[in-house]
């Protein structure tokens, strides 16, 4: 069950590269075992939206809205941060961004 | 390849970088308590969460209202803290991208959840402020 999201990026249609299947794999996998909470459970959610998305409770559409909306929250949450921190969360912010929607989840949607 | 730089124009370059720096730590420290801001956000959470319970177009353009004046609030203060305007702009479209109209489904739980998240994230920031 814990790695069952990863088969859903695996089984993504070949015309999605394995380069970007494997970048956003780690990318998720990161988010995962981040020592910051909110990082891990917006983690957590992405694999949540995953596994519907494959079980048909979510359309493409519905995919790719979900996980912008990680990324919106991420930023807002970067900006309460502390310089540092607050770098950190940007990243992944634009991580959310151009790893998981622009190499692969909004592909799906063309 | 020749370095056309003179000691004195790399110094120009590096003493302008550092104000630069300065300045905007300057500009990024003046983030301030604001009770207007913190009095709308917490309208827009009541307004918001009533507006996904019940999916109704009276507190749906309740709640839509409510986000336009607070990005506007926002708006006005950008130049001295821009994070609470990105905060609130960020809210707004997580709402923005809601369809009222499938109240039930799991796209409106989460949109639900993630927009209840984004205000109580704008929430502690003016909290943190207060302090």
């Amino acid at each position: 069950m814990a790695t069952d999201w990863k088969k859903i990026i695996d089984n993504l249609p070949n015309e999605i590269p394995d380069t970007a299947k494997a970048e956003a794999k780690n990318f998720i996998e990161q988010l995962l075992t981040n020592t910051d909470d909110f990082a891990k459970r917006q983690g957590q959610k992405i694999t949540l939206y995953l596994a519907e998305y494959a079980s048909g409770e979510l359309t493409t559409e519905e995919l790719n809205e979900c996980i912008r909306d990680v990324g919106l929250l991420t930023d807002s949450y970067a900006k309460m941060q502390t310089v540092q921190a607050k770098q950190k969360l940007q990243t992944v912010a634009l991580g959310v961004s151009s790893v998981l929607l622009k190499e692969v989840f909004e592909p799906l949607q063309k | 390849m020749k370095n056309n730089h003179t000691p004195k124009q790399t110094f120009h370059w590096g003493a302008g970088l550092a104000v630069l720096l300065a300045l905007t730590a300057l500009i990024s420290g003046c983030c301030s308590y604001n009770s207007t801001l913190y009095a709308q956000l917490g309208k827009t959470k009541t307004d918001v969460a009533k507006a996904y319970g019940s999916a109704a177009n009276d507190d749906v353009e309740t709640a839509r209202k409510d986000l336009a004046d607070l990005v506007a609030l926002a708006e006005k203060d950008k130049a001295k803290c821009p994070e609470p305007l990105i905060q609130a702009q960020n809210i707004k479209t997580i709402f923005d991208g809601t369809n009222f109209g499938r109240k039930g489904s799991k796209i409106y739980q989460h949109k639900k959840d993630n927009i209840a998240e984004a205000i109580d994230i704008a929430i502690t920031t003016q909290d943190n402020l207060k302090k």
